[in-house]
């Protein structure tokens, strides 16, 4: 055993060594490799936080959400269908949600009015999101007038503004009094955007749902785990373009990589066929160069996961905002954790460390099994 | 006791590019005494001693080292062999740029599993033994030729082969350099190791180094001196 661990560690200082002697080339490859893994670890950590938080926002969103459809499009919901549900067997509470669209001309951006269940603003007072907040200019105290439905100008005092924690789906968010929304849409009393359910029972969401399309057959019922699957699918759909543009620049790097690792000059062919002379085997010369590839694509991948931890969650990702967040005029800021996820981690390392090893060793390992007699004839 | 029986190499065999660089030696090297290999270049001096030496198999015949055949050894046995048995000093000293002189004595000696102070300790001896003590942190594209020659001997010893194969060893020195080097040969002759040398250099048969002097002609031995007697026998 102890000759093993003499044997490995003779081998890595031959290697350190090595690798000092070309310098430039090496240290050209690290970055290479580096930046790579940077982007990558970049997308797939931004991905997933974004994911992660989509779902904790989620884990607090009402079981079933019911709207009403006229000719296959939303409607207003009437207050007469909260009855109609409070009777289901399974359901603790149901409620009806005043919510709507409004388009900002002044920013070219699209708010969300809502009139939140607990503690609503008082009428003509209203909390709006950090990011409509910084997109606005605006501060509590300040009046922010908009146009109602009829074209009047309709003004709402500002009394808060949202806590950046819940940024990513408050962004936009307007919260007013649920007597200012009816006047500021048109919306006749007793109707509702749509209705919330929350279930007794998890399990029992699914029969739940049937039960109050039995009720109500003109209704369409999503479940939270419904909207849970689309955010990932966007999510997902978000990060798969985004690495289907970095396979390009990984194509590249595998190209750069195969050149710089596996493109052996005659004079490492001198080198091997000396070393194999002066009584290496062709295992030992593999070894060596493995502990090579080794060293510069764990460092190459350390530094690029690190750096690509820093651009996430504390650089807040400036390079992929766009394109992962999606394209917006009011862009949430808010704080992704920070999670270690081994089977990410394990992908990652898979996918580029592995192929530069091989990359490294194959041409070697072939002037490797060459006579050591061919240094005798130079 | 080394022994060669028939032994033939053949390079690129069945190509239009075939070419024998050794055919059909018969040859006996005793143990502690010191055997020159002399011939024209092309005379197949160099391919001889890598047959010696284990570093290429014969395309016929056998190479036996004490008695034992290792022309048919696995690599793994025939290497472990090779860097325990031989020191080779090759042609062009075949140093690697970029590494130290003591990185590169220390080298025949990394896949032994040797502790790396003993190792280290040795290298730091042998480079003290060779006039060299104080170049042992320079890398070697910045010595001389002699030193180069003197490194190469030092790699050579780092594993203490019973076996020292030179291969043209006063090719690249001047004649000063060239005495200091078969000085050191000699030295390494009286500590009882066998010492085969390659050569067409005169000053190696002026040395009085030698003890026995085998000719060789387009890959034969077409004479061998007093201590070749078995050779001759079997001739």
């Amino acid at each position: 055993m102890n000759n093993w661990i003499e044997k490995q560690r003779a081998l890595i200082d031959f290697s350190v060594a090595n690798l000092g002697r070309r310098r430039g080339r090496n240290l050209g490859l690290f970055l290479a490799y580096t930046l790579l893994v940077f982007l990558l670890a970049s997308v797939v950590l931004y991905g997933d936080a974004l994911r992660r938080e989509a779902r904790l926002l989620l884990a607090d969103a009402p079981e079933l959400v019911v709207q009403r459809l006229t000719a296959g499009r939303h409607d207003l919901a009437p207050e007469g269908w909260l009855e109609k549900l409070r009777g289901l067997r399974g359901v603790r509470s149901v409620e009806g949600r005043l919510w709507g669209y409004y388009f900002d001309p002044a920013v070219a951006a699209n708010y969300t009015l809502l009139v939140p269940s607990e503690a609503p603003p008082a009428p003509g007072q209203m909390v709006i999101g950090a990011a409509l907040a910084r997109a606005r200019g605006l501060a509590v105290g300040d009046v922010l007038s908009l146009r109602s439905f009829d074209g009047k100008p309709y003004a709402f005092t500002l009394v808060g503004v949202l806590d950046a924690d819940s940024e990513l789906v408050s962004a936009d968010l307007m919260l007013v009094n649920g007597v200012d929304f009816r006047a500021f849409f048109g919306v006749e009393p007793g109707l509702f955007t749509d209705l919330v359910l929350r279930v007794a029972n998890p399990s029992e969401v699914r029969k739940l749902a049937e039960k109050v399309l039995e009720r109500l057959p003109g209704a369409r019922v999503i479940a939270r785990e419904e909207m849970r699957r689309s955010y990932e699918a966007a999510f997902n759909w978000r990060q798969g373009v985004l690495l289907t543009f970095l396979s390009t620049l990984m194509a590249a790097f595998a190209l750069l990589a195969w050149d710089k690792a596996s493109g052996l000059s005659a004079e490492e062919r001198r080198e091997i066929g000396i070393l194999k002379a002066v009584g290496w085997e062709t295992g030992d010369v593999l070894r060596m160069k493995l502990w090579e590839g080794a060293l510069v694509s764990l460092c190459a991948f350390l530094a690029g996961y690190v750096l690509a931890w820093l651009h996430v969650f504390y650089a807040d990702a400036p390079l992929f905002t766009a394109v992962l967040k999606g394209w917006s005029v009011l862009y949430p800021r808010f704080a992704l954790t920070p999670q270690v996820d081994v089977a990410q981690i394990a992908t990652l390392f898979f996918l580029t460390v592995l192929p530069f090893v091989a990359a490294t060793v194959v041409p070697v390992w072939r002037a490797a099994t060459l006579d050591p007699d061919e240094v005798m004839r130079e | 006791m080394i022994e060669l029986l028939q032994v033939s190499k053949t390079y690129n065999a069945g190509r239009v590019n075939e070419f024998s660089a050794v055919r059909e030696v018969d040859l006996l090297i005793e143990p502690g005494r010191a055997t020159a290999l002399r011939g024209p270049s092309g005379s197949g001096k160099t391919t001889l001693l890598g047959l010696i030496g284990g570093l290429t198999r014969p395309s016929s015949g056998r190479v036996r080292l004490d008695g034992r055949d290792i022309s048919a050894l696995p690599e793994r046995f025939l290497t472990e062999l090779r860097r325990a048995t031989f020191g080779f000093v090759f042609q062009q000293f075949q140093l690697i740029r970029g590494l130290s002189v003591l990185e590169n004595v220390m080298l025949p000696a990394t896949p032994s599993g040797r502790p790396y102070r003993e190792v280290r300790a040795r290298a730091l001896r042998l480079l003290d033994d060779l006039g060299l003590a104080g170049r042992a942190e320079v890398k070697t594209q910045w010595l001389s030729g002699g030193e180069a020659q003197r490194v190469a001997i030092a790699r050579a010893l780092i594993n203490d082969p019973k076996v020292i194969l030179a291969d043209e060893p006063t090719a690249h020195l001047d004649s000063d350099l060239s005495r200091q080097i078969l000085a050191i040969l000699a030295d390494l002759r009286a500590q009882g190791r066998t010492l085969i040398v390659s050569s067409h250099d005169p000053l190696v048969f002026e040395a009085g180094l030698v003890e026995c002097v085998i000719d060789m002609r387009d890959g034969r031995i077409c004479s061998a001196g007093a201590s070749a007697g078995p050779v001759m026998e079997r001739l």
